[in-house]
C-alpha cells in the first residue's frame, strides 16, 4: 500500500482531515488541563481507547472483517449475496460484512469506532466499571477500595466509628462569598489527612491550590466551585477525639445559589468563609438569613489572615479593628433579622470567645482560634494571674480588655495599654510573618524565636525553601489546622439532634432526605446525596421514594432498590455495606423520580396511615420534608433548539439529566413551541449550555437564541369603567376590573405561603384583616392567587359582589369555573401571553340569563367568559408590561466607581449605595439593573475597570417597564434601541410576534363593538 | 379547586340555545349582491337566473343529469344531491329551479316566479335542517336535493347526508378539497369567478422581481382553471415557472364541469391533490417509497409558492411546510396576505403533552376520507399498546364548548380533511390540545422525534403507524408479564419540567388493578388503596375517576338538589333532523 501513512492499524483514515486534528487536539487539551491537576490518572485518561484487554479484541475482530473483505474481492459479484455462506464459515458471534470495492467508502466514520470513554470529572474510582464491565458486586468494591487514595486513619475504623458512634458525626456546609477560600479551606484539611501522594508535584511547583473538590471539568478551567461537593473525613478535636465530619463544599458565586441551598438542607450547621479583607458580602447575608431560618448553627472563619498582613499591611491593632468589625457586622445583622430569631436554638452571636469563630489563612494552613492560643500560654508561659486557668484566660482574649504590660493585669482601661488580642495573638503571629519573611539561609532568628516563644524545634532544611512554603511549614508545626476547625464544628453544632434519635435506634425505620443528585464522571448515572436522619440502610435494600410534589400529588412516588452506597470523598467514593443515621452517603439506583431533591422512608412504613400508634412521630405526612424553591430566581432565559431536528431524542435526553442537576435551571416548552431554558444568570446558563452540548450528549449541537428575559403583564390603574363581558348569545354576563395591587407585604406574605387558601376562609380573612388592614367583608372575599406555581408579586381574584346585584349562591356555586377561568387568564396575559402579576382581580357583579340551570352553562361556557371579563378588566385599567429587576453587587476599587455606576446607568441601571469597605482601598456599590438589559454586564465592567471591580447580578424585584405598551404611536426605530417611552411597546410586539400572536393586543378583541365605539368617543382609550 | 366547595349545578351538554337562536336571520341589503357573479345590486333577476346558469355551466350540468341507463333507458341518477358551502346556498334554489325546468322535472308553472325570487338571494338557512327536500316527480324517477348544511367541512362530499336520502349522485358546488371519494359518483362544479389574468400577471411580476426564482403557482380549485393561462403568459420570462392542476383520482367515478384538467398525469407529479405541471422530479419511480418522497420534498423545498385566494389553515400550514416561501394573494381584494401564518413549531409544545396524556380523544370529522376507517382502527390499537386509554367521538362541526364537555380527554386527535378539517387551534381557545394522526404516531412511539414535517395524508400516516408494528408481540408480552415493580421510568416531560409517565396508565395504582381482579390473594392493604380507584371491568375507566373528582354531580340539566330519586331514562328522539323516528310515517317518501 502506497498510501500507508493515511492509515492506522485498523485501516481507519488518520491523514489529511483537518476535523480529527482538532478534535485530537482537544482532547490532548483536556488532559493537559486534568494533567495540571496531577491526579495521577492522567495515563487512564488520554488512553481512550478502554484497557488492553479490548484493544486485543478488536484487533481479533478487525482481522476477521479484513480477511472477509480479501476473500469477497477475490470472489465474482454473483456470489456476493451469499452472505449465509459466511456467517456458516464464521459463526454467528462474527460480524460479516458484505462489501465490494465498488461502493465508495468515505473517509469520515472510521470502519471501527474507537471505545470512547467520556469522562468529564476527575474521579478516582468511577471509571473502575468501565474498564472492567464484568466487575461486581464485591469485585467492584474491591477494586475500588484499591484505587482509593492513602489515608492517615484507617477508612475501616471511620467506618465503624460511623456505624456505632454516631453521636461523632457532624456535618456541616462550608459556605461563603465567591473566592473567599472555602475550597481551599477544605484542601488543608483534605491534605492533611491524606497521604501526600494526593497533592501532585506540579501543583507544588506552580503554587496552584489543588483544589480538591472541585472536580468537574468546567470548574477546573473557570478556577471556581460550581457544584456542591461532599466530602467525608476523620478529623481530631484538640483533645485529640476523632470525629467524623461530613463536609459539603459549595460554590461561592451568587448565580449558584441554589447549591448552597441544597447543600444547607443536608446539615447541621454551616461553617461561614469569610475574606476576612472583603467583610461582610451581600451574599453572606443571604447565607445568614437561610442559616437563621433553617435554624442551622453558624460558624465563622476569618480567612485569608495572610492578606492583611502582607496585602494590607495592616498594623495589628488594625487589623483586631478590622476584625472586631467584621463580627460586630455579622451580629447586628443577625439582630435585624428578629422574625426567625424566635425559633433559633443556636447561639444568636458569633464570638470568638463562644467558640464558632475561628481566624485562618488556607493558603498558609493556618488555623487558630483563641483557644489555641490560650492553651498555649497556658502550656508554655508564666502567665501575670495565679488564678488563671486556660479557660477563664481565653475569655480575656477577646473583646475590649486590655493588657497592662507593667502590671501584667487586664485592664478595661484603655488609655495607653494594646487590646490583650492584640498582645496575645495579633503580635506573635505578625513576628512569625516578619522572622520567616526576612529569614535567611541559616534562618537564626526564626528557630530562636520558634524555640524561646512556642517551644518548638524547627528542622534546618526547611529554611532553604521558598518564603510562601517556609511560612506554611512554619505554621503548620505551631497550629493544628483540623483540630482548631474540628474543636469550632464540635461545639456549635448541637449534638442532640443525632443522639435524640439513636436511641433506641435498632428498632427504628429509615428516613432519608435527598437534596441533590450527583452526576457520574461520565454523565450516565445519578447518585443522590443522601443525609440519613433515622434508622440506618444497606445496599441492596429497597427504600420507597417520595418525590417533590408528593404532597398534592400520591402517585409521585416509587420503590426502588439501592444499587450502590457511598461514602463521599471528593474526588473519590468509598463504597460501604451500610450507613447508619447521620452518615451522609450517595446512593444510586433510586434517581428515576427524584428532580431536585426527594424524601426516602423505609417501605414498611404506611405513608397512609399517619395515625399509626406505636411508632407515633416517625410516620405520616410529617416526615416529608419541603423541598426549596431553587426556581424562583431563574428569570434569564434563552431559547435553544438542536442543530438539527433528527437529533431530537438525544437533546431531550440531555434536557433531562440538565433537570436533574442543575437545580434552578427551568426548562419549558413555550406556547411557541421553542425549548426555553431559565436560569438565574448568564454564568449559570453558560455553565448548563456547557454540560448539555459536551456533557450530556455528545458535542450535540444547539441553535441558542440571545438571552432575554422572562416577562409579566399588570395594571397601573383602577379600571376606568365597567364592562360586563359575554359570549355568544347566552346572555350570561359578568364584569371584572382590575386594579394594581399596592400593598409589597402582602405579595410577600403570599409569595411565602402565609397566606394559604387551603385553609378556611376565616383563617385568611382574619390574616388579612390583622396584618393587612383588609375590611372584614373584602377580607373573607379572596377566592384564588395565581399565576399558577409562581407567587412571585401574585395576582388575586375577590369575590365584590352586592347581594341585591347577584345571586351570590349561584355565584358561589360556579367558583370552581371562574377561578379555572381566572389562573387561565393570569397565567397567559392579554398584552403578549406572559403571566399577570401583582394585580387585583375584582368581579363586580354577574347577570344571568334565563333560568339558573341553563346560565350554569358548565365550564364550557364560563371558563372562557371569566377569562375574557378578566382581559376587558387589566386592558381597561392601563395595562403595563413588567420585567425582573436584578441587584447589582460591585466590589471595585475607587478609580474605577465612576466607570462602573456609567456602565450601569447606560443600560438603565442605577447605583444607589456606595460603602467604603474599611481597612482597604475597596468600596461596596449596589444598584439596579433590568434583567433584560444585563447580558455581558460582567464582561463589560471587568473590561472597562481592567479586572478592578467584580460584579454579581441576583434576582430581585418585579418592576415596570416605562411606556404604555397599547401606544400605537410609540416610536421604534429599525436597528436601534427603542427610546425609554416606547420600551414596553417595543418588548409587547417584539414577543408577540416570536410567540407568533396575531395582531396587537387590544381591547376591541374582547369587548362589544358599540361599547369600544362608546369608549372610544368619550376619550377613555387610547 | 378545592374539594370543600361542592359545585352542585350540572352543565349544559351542548350549546347553548335559546330563541334567538332560532328567530329569523335578515339578510341585510349589502349582502345580496353577488359580486362573484359580476353583478350589481340593480340586476333583475332575469339577469340573476342568467349569471348563475352562466357561472355554474348549468347546461352542461344538465347533460350529465340527462344521461341515460342503456338498458333500461331511464335516467342513470335517480336521486341527486346538490352539495354547496354556506357562501353559495343562496344561489341553490335557483339552481335547482333552473335544472328542474331543463331536465322537465317541473309540472307547474306557477312555482317558478316563487322561486326565482328565492334566488336572488332570500333563502333562510339558518336552521339547521340537514336536508331540503325540493321536488320530486315520480313520472320521471328523478328527484333533487339540497344538502344545506354539511355534516363536517365543506369542501368535502358530504357522503353521509347524501346517504340519508340514498342518493346515486352528489353535485359539490364551490371550492373542493378533492379528496377521493370512495362509494360514489360525484360531480364537481367549481363555478367561473372572475379572474383578470393580466392584472395578477402584473402583481406578480412585482412580487417576484427575480426571473430565474422556482415558483409554483397555485390557487384554491375554483381559480385553477385560469392558472394554465397564467402560467403560459410568465413562461415567456421566468423559464423556472410550473403550475398545480387539478387532478382527480380515475378509481373514483368523478367529474368536473366546465373545465378539463390534464389527463396524462406522471404519478410522481402528484402532491397535495395537485398536478404538479412544469416541475420534473428526477427519481425513479421503482425506488423505494421513502426515498421517493425524500426527492420530492426536497425539490419542493426550492420552490416558491404563489397561492392565489386564501387557504384554511391547515391547508396553509402544510404549504408552509413544503416550500421554501409561501405568499399568498387574494385577487378579488388585490391584496397580499401578511399573515400571521400557522406555525409548526407551535404545535411541538401540543405534541409534548399528547405525550404526556392518559386519554386520548379520537375526533372523527370525516367519514368520506379513505381509509379513515383503517386509521381509525390502526390508531386505536396502537393508542391501548401505548398504555392509553382512548374513546372515539364523532361531533360533527365541532366546537369549543363541544368539545369542552368531555372532560375526561387529555388530548384530541382529529381525523379530518387536510383542507378544513383538521382543528389548528390558533388562538390557542381549545381546553385540551388538539394534534393530528401524523403528530400522534410520533407521539405513541418509544422515542420522541420532530421531524419539521407535517404528513395529513393518511396512506402514509397508516404506513408510519405500521412502521412501528414489528416489536408488538415481545411488547405486548412485556405488558402482561410486568409486575408493578419493573414499571419503566417517568420520562421527561419538558413542558412543565417535570417528570411525567408516558403511559400514564401504566402507574402503580391502575396496575395493581388489574393485579388485583386476577388474584385476590394480595394482602387487605392494596385492596384498600384501590378502593378510591373506579374500575370497569378490570380496566380503569378514567372518565369515571374524572366523574368522581369533579364537583358537580349528576347529568342532564334537569338536576335538582330537592329530588331525592334520580330522573327516570326515558328513551329520546331518534332518527335523523329532517325525519325523526316518531314522524317518519309523515314524511313517509
Amino acid at each position: 500500500m502506497e498510501d500507508e501513512d493515511l492509515y492506522d492499524e485498523f485501516g481507519n483514515f488518520i491523514g489529511g482531515n483537518s476535523d480529527d486534528s482538532s478534535s485530537e487536539s482537544e482532547r490532548d487539551e483536556l488532559v493537559e488541563t486534568l494533567e495540571l491537576l496531577g491526579t495521577g490518572e492522567v495515563d487512564d485518561l488520554s488512553e481512550e481507547d478502554g484497557n488492553d484487554e479490548d484493544e486485543d479484541e478488536d484487533e481479533d475482530e478487525d482481522g476477521d472483517a479484513v480477511t472477509d473483505r480479501k476473500s469477497l474481492v477475490v470472489k465474482d459479484d454473483a456470489e456476493l449475496n451469499r452472505n449465509d455462506v459466511l456467517v456458516k464459515a464464521y459463526g454467528t458471534a462474527v460480524e460479516t460484512l458484505v462489501m465490494s470495492e465498488d461502493t465508495p467508502m468515505t473517509n469520515e466514520e472510521p470502519v471501527i469506532k474507537p471505545l470512547t470513554h467520556k469522562k468529564m470529572k476527575v474521579e478516582f474510582t468511577d471509571d473502575v466499571r468501565s474498564k472492567n464491565p464484568l466487575l461486581e458486586g464485591e469485585d467492584l468494591c474491591k477494586e475500588m477500595w484499591r484505587l482509593l487514595p492513602e489515608l492517615n486513619y484507617d477508612r475501616e475504623y471511620m467506618i465503624q466509628t460511623m456505624k456505632l458512634v454516631p453521636e461523632r458525626i457532624r456535618t456541616v456546609a462550608v459556605v461563603g462569598g465567591l473566592h473567599s477560600g472555602k475550597t481551599t479551606f477544605i484542601d488543608t484539611l483534605v491534605l492533611d489527612t491524606h497521604s501526600p501522594s494526593i497533592q501532585p508535584s506540579k501543583t507544588l511547583k506552580s503554587f496552584k491550590p489543588l483544589r480538591f473538590t472541585d472536580n468537574h471539568k468546567m470548574e477546573i478551567e473557570r478556577g471556581m466551585s460550581i457544584r456542591l461537593s461532599p466530602v467525608t473525613l476523620l478529623l481530631p478535636d484538640l483533645r485529640g477525639i476523632s470525629y467524623v465530619l461530613n463536609l459539603i463544599d459549595t460554590p461561592g458565586h451568587v448565580a449558584f445559589e441554589d447549591e448552597s441551598t441544597a447543600a444547607l438542607q443536608a446539615v447541621d450547621g454551616m461553617v461561614l468563609v469569610i475574606d476576612v479583607v472583603e467583610g461582610l458580602t451581600f451574599r453572606d447575608r443571604n447565607l445568614i438569613t437561610e442559616a437563621l431560618r433553617m435554624d442551622l448553627a453558624i460558624c465563622v472563619v476569618l480567612n485569608k489572615l495572610d492578606r492583611l498582613v502582607l496585602d494590607l499591611r495592616l498594623p495589628p491593632r488594625d487589623a483586631y479593628y478590622k476584625m472586631e468589625y467584621i463580627i460586630d457586622d455579622i451580629n447586628a445583622f443577625i439582630d435585624t433579622k428578629s422574625e426567625y430569631l424566635t425559633t433559633y436554638s443556636h447561639p444568636k452571636q458569633v464570638t470568638p470567645l463562644n467558640g464558632n469563630v475561628i481566624f485562618a489563612s488556607s493558603t498558609l494552613q493556618l488555623a487558630f482560634s483563641i483557644e489555641t492560643f490560650a492553651n498555649l500560654y497556658y502550656e508554655n508561659m508564666d502567665l501575670g494571674g495565679d488564678d488563671l486557668d486556660a479557660t477563664s484566660f481565653q475569655q480575656y482574649l477577646w473583646g475590649d480588655i486590655f493588657y497592662d504590660l507593667s502590671n501584667k493585669t487586664f485592664t478595661t482601661n484603655q488609655t495607653v495599654h494594646p487590646h490583650s488580642f492584640v498582645h496575645f495573638v495579633l503580635e506573635p503571629i505578625y513576628k512569625l510573618f516578619t522572622y520567616t519573611l526576612v529569614s535567611d539561609v541559616k534562618g537564626l532568628e526564626l528557630s530562636h524565636y520558634l524555640w524561646h516563644e512556642f517551644g518548638v524545634e524547627f528542622p534546618k532544611a526547611n529554611f532553604k525553601l521558598d518564603p510562601p512554603i517556609l511560612l506554611r511549614n512554619v505554621f503548620h508545626s505551631l497550629f493544628s489546622f483540623p483540630k482548631v476547625f474540628t474543636q469550632m464544628v464540635v461545639r456549635s453544632t448541637h449534638v442532640e439532634s443525632v443522639s435524640g434519635s439513636v436511641s433506641g435506634s435498632e428498632s427504628e425505620s429509615f428516613i432519608g432526605k435527598a437534596v441533590k443528585l450527583i452526576e457520574s464522571s461520565n454523565g450516565q448515572d445519578f447518585l443522590a446525596l443522601v443525609r440519613v436522619i433515622q434508622g440506618s440502610i444497606s445496599k441492596g435494600s429497597r427504600v420507597r421514594v417520595l418525590g417533590e410534589t408528593f404532597a398534592e400529588n400520591d402517585e409521585d412516588m416509587a420503590i426502588q432498590t439501592v444499587n450502590e452506597l457511598y461514602i463521599p470523598g471528593g474526588r473519590y467514593k468509598v463504597p460501604v455495606n451500610d450507613a447508619g443515621v447521620g452518615s451522609l452517603v450517595l446512593i444510586g439506583g433510586i434517581d428515576s423520580i427524584i428532580n431536585s431533591g426527594a424524601t426516602l422512608l423505609d417501605p414498611v412504613i404506611s405513608i397512609d396511615a399517619p395515625t399509626d400508634a406505636g411508632t407515633g412521630t416517625g410516620t405520616g405526612h410529617s416526615t416529608i420534608f419541603t423541598i426549596p424553591d431553587y426556581t424562583c430566581k431563574s428569570v434569564f432565559k434563552v431559547a435553544i433548539e438542536p442543530a438539527n431536528p433528527s437529533e431530537l431524542p438525544r437533546f431531550l435526553d440531555g434536557l433531562r439529566k440538565i433537570n436533574k442537576t442543575y437545580l434552578a435551571s427551568r426548562l419549558k416548552v413555550e406556547a411557541s413551541g421553542e425549548h426555553v431554558l431559565m436560569g438565574p444568570g448568564e454564568l449559570y446558563l453558560d455553565c448548563v449550555l456547557h454540560d448539555l452540548r459536551l456533557f450530556f450528549t455528545d458535542d450535540l449541537e444547539i441553535k441558542v437564541s440571545d438571552p432575554t428575559a422572562k416577562f409579566s403583564e399588570t395594571c397601573s390603574e383602577t379600571s376606568v369603567v365597567k364592562i360586563a363581558s359575554s359570549i355568544g348569545s347566552t346572555g350570561n354576563k359578568i364584569s371584572v376590573i382590575a386594579e394594581p395591587n399596592k400593598d409589597w407585604k402582602l405579595s410577600r406574605a403570599i409569595e411565602q405561603g402565609k397566606l394559604d387558601l387551603s385553609q378556611p376562609v376565616k383563617h385568611t380573612a382574619k390574616v388579612l384583616r390583622k396584618e393587612f388592614g383588609w375590611d372584614a367583608l373584602a377580607a373573607r372575599s379572596v377566592w384564588s392567587f395565581g399565576p399558577n406555581n409562581d407567587l412571585k408579586s401574585a395576582s388575586m381574584l375577590l369575590d365584590d359582589t352586592l347581594e341585591e346585584n347577584t345571586d351570590k349562591v349561584l355565584l358561589y356555586s360556579l367558583k370552581d369555573s371562574i377561578c379555572t377561568g381566572f389562573k387561565w387568564a393570569v397565567n397567559e396575559g392579554p398584552l403578549c401571553d406572559e403571566p399577570i402579576r401583582n394585580t387585583k382581580f375584582k368581579i363586580l357583579d354577574m347577570a344571568l340569563a334565563g333560568s339558573v340551570v341553563q346560565a350554569a352553562g358548565g365550564s364550557a361556557q364560563l371558563v372562557p367568559l371569566v377569562r375574557k371579563a378578566c382581559y376587558t378588566g387589566l386592558l381597561t385599567a392601563k395595562p403595563r408590561l413588567m420585567e425582573p429587576i436584578y441587584t447589582v453587587h460591585v466590589t471595585t476599587s475607587e478609580p474605577a466607581i465612576e466607570a462602573v455606576s456609567l456602565l450601569v446607568s447606560k443600560r438603565r441601571g442605577k447605583i444607589i449605595h456606595q460603602n467604603p469597605i474599611p481597612g482597604t482601598a475597596l468600596h461596596q456599590l449596589e444598584g439596579f439593573i433590568p434583567v433584560i438589559e444585563s447580558a455581558g454586564l460582567e464582561t463589560d465592567i471587568r473590561l472597562r475597570t481592567q479586572g478592578q471591580a467584580m460584579c454579581f447580578l441576583e434576582f430581585r424585584k418585579w418592576d415596570i417597564v416605562p411606556g404604555d405598551p397599547l401606544d400605537l404611536e410609540a416610536f421604534i426605530p429599525k436597528l436601534k434601541p427603542a427610546p425609554k417611552s416606547s420600551l414596553a411597546r417595543d418588548f409587547v410586539m417584539k414577543t408577540r410576534r416570536r410567540k407568533g400572536l396575531s395582531g396587537e393586543p387590544s381591547l376591541q378583541k374582547y369587548v362589544d363593538p358599540n361599547i369600544y365605539l362608546q369608549l372610544k368617543e368619550r376619550g377613555l382609550l387610547l | 379547586m378545592s374539594d370543600g366547595e361542592q359545585v352542585t349545578s350540572a352543565p349544559a351538554l351542548s350549546t347553548y340555545q335559546d330563541e334567538c337562536t332560532f328567530s329569523y336571520a335578515q339578510i341585510p341589503e349589502g349582502v345580496r349582491n353577488k359580486q362573484y357573479l359580476g353583478l350589481d345590486s340593480k340586476a333583475s333577476s332575469e339577469d340573476t337566473v342568467q349569471a348563475i346558469r352562466h357561472y355554474y355551466d348549468l347546461d352542461e350540468l344538465v347533460t350529465i343529469l340527462a344521461e341515460q341507463d342503456e338498458e333500461t333507458k331511464e335516467r342513470r341518477y335517480k336521486k341527486v344531491t346538490l352539495q354547496f358551502p354556506d357562501e353559495l346556498l343562496g344561489d341553490s334554489a335557483c339552481i335547482v329551479q333552473e335544472l328542474q325546468r331543463e331536465l322537465g322535472l317541473i309540472v307547474e308553472s306557477s312555482t317558478r316566479t316563487e322561486n326565482s325570487e328565492l334566488c336572488s338571494g332570500q333563502c333562510s338557512c339558518g336552521s339547521d335542517n340537514n336536508t331540503c327536500h325540493v321536488k320530486k316527480d315520480e313520472s320521471e324517477g328523478q328527484k333533487i336535493w339540497i344538502l344545506a348544511d354539511t355534516s363536517y367541512s365543506a369542501c368535502c362530499v358530504d357522503e353521509v347526508a347524501a346517504e340519508h336520502v340514498k342518493s346515486d349522485l352528489v353535485i359539490h358546488f364551490g371550492d373542493a378539497c378533492l379528496n377521493t371519494i370512495e362509494s360514489l359518483p360525484v360531480v364537481y362544479v367549481f363555478g367561473r369567478p372572475i379572474f383578470d389574468v393580466e392584472a395578477i400577471r402584473e402583481r406578480f411580476v412585482s412580487e417576484y422581481p427575480e426571473k430565474e426564482a422556482k415558483i409554483l403557482l397555485m390557487a384554491d380549485a375554483t381559480n385553477t382553471r385560469y392558472l394554465k393561462g397564467l402560467y403560459e403568459r410568465l413562461l415567456l420570462d421566468y423559464p423556472n415557472i410550473a403550475y398545480a392542476d387539478l387532478v382527480l383520482d380515475p378509481k373514483a367515478d368523478a367529474r368536473i364541469i366546465g373545465y378539463n384538467p390534464q389527463t396524462v398525469v406522471k404519478p410522481i407529479n402528484l402532491m397535495l391533490n395537485r398536478n404538479l405541471v412544469g416541475i420534473d422530479f428526477e427519481c425513479d419511480e421503482e425506488e423505494e417509497q421513502e426515498a421517493r418522497e425524500q426527492a420530492i420534498d426536497s425539490k419542493l423545498c426550492e420552490y416558491s409558492l404563489f397561492h392565489i385566494t386564501q387557504p384554511h389553515a391547515p391547508r396553509l400550514l402544510q404549504l408552509i411546510t413544503k416550500f421554501e416561501t409561501v405568499k399568498v394573494y387574494n385577487h378579488v381584494e388585490d391584496e397580499m396576505f401578511e399573515g400571521p401564518f400557522p406555525n409548526l413549531r407551535v404545535r411541538y409544545r401540543a405534541l409534548h403533552m399528547a405525550r404526556a396524556a392518559g386519554t386520548v380523544g379520537l375526533l372523527v370529522n370525516t367519514l368520506s376520507l379513505a381509509n379513515t376507517k383503517n386509521l381509525l382502527n390502526l390508531m386505536a390499537k396502537k393508542i391501548k399498546k401505548a398504555g392509553k386509554k382512548l374513546y372515539t367521538f364523532v361531533v360533527g362541526k365541532p366546537n369549543i364548548a363541544k368539545l369542552a364537555n368531555f372532560e375526561a380527554i387529555d388530548v384530541w386527535c382529529v381525523l379530518g380533511c387536510d383542507h378544513q378539517g383538521i382543528i389548528l387551534d390558533q388562538d390557542r381557545e381549545y381546553y385540551k390540545p388538539i394534534v393530528t394522526p401524523f403528530e400522534l404516531s410520533l407521539v405513541l412511539g418509544d422515542e420522541f422525534s420532530w421531524t419539521g414535517k407535517w404528513v395529513t395524508d393518511y396512506q402514509r400516516v397508516i404506513s408510519l403507524f405500521e412502521n412501528g408494528q414489528d416489536e408488538e408481540p415481545d411488547q405486548q408480552e412485556a405488558m402482561t408479564s410486568e409486575t408493578y415493580e419493573d414499571i419503566e421510568e417517568p420520562t421527561f416531560n419538558p413542558v412543565t419540567g417535570q417528570f411525567a409517565e408516558s403511559r400514564p396508565l401504566r402507574r402503580l395504582q391502575y396496575l395493581q388493578i388489574s393485579g388485583a381482579t386476577e388474584n385476590d390473594s394480595s394482602s387487605t392493604a392494596v385492596v384498600k388503596k384501590l378502593s378510591s380507584e373506579v374500575a370497569i371491568k378490570g380496566s380503569v375507566s378514567t372518565s369515571a375517576v374524572t366523574l368522581q373528582n369533579r364537583s358537580w354531580t349528576g347529568l342532564g340539566s334537569d338536576f335538582n338538589e330537592d329530588l331525592e330519586e334520580g330522573s327516570i331514562a326515558e328513551q329520546g328522539r331518534g332518527g335523523i333532523a329532517r325525519g325523526y323516528d316518531y314522524d317518519k310515517d309523515i314524511h313517509a317518501i
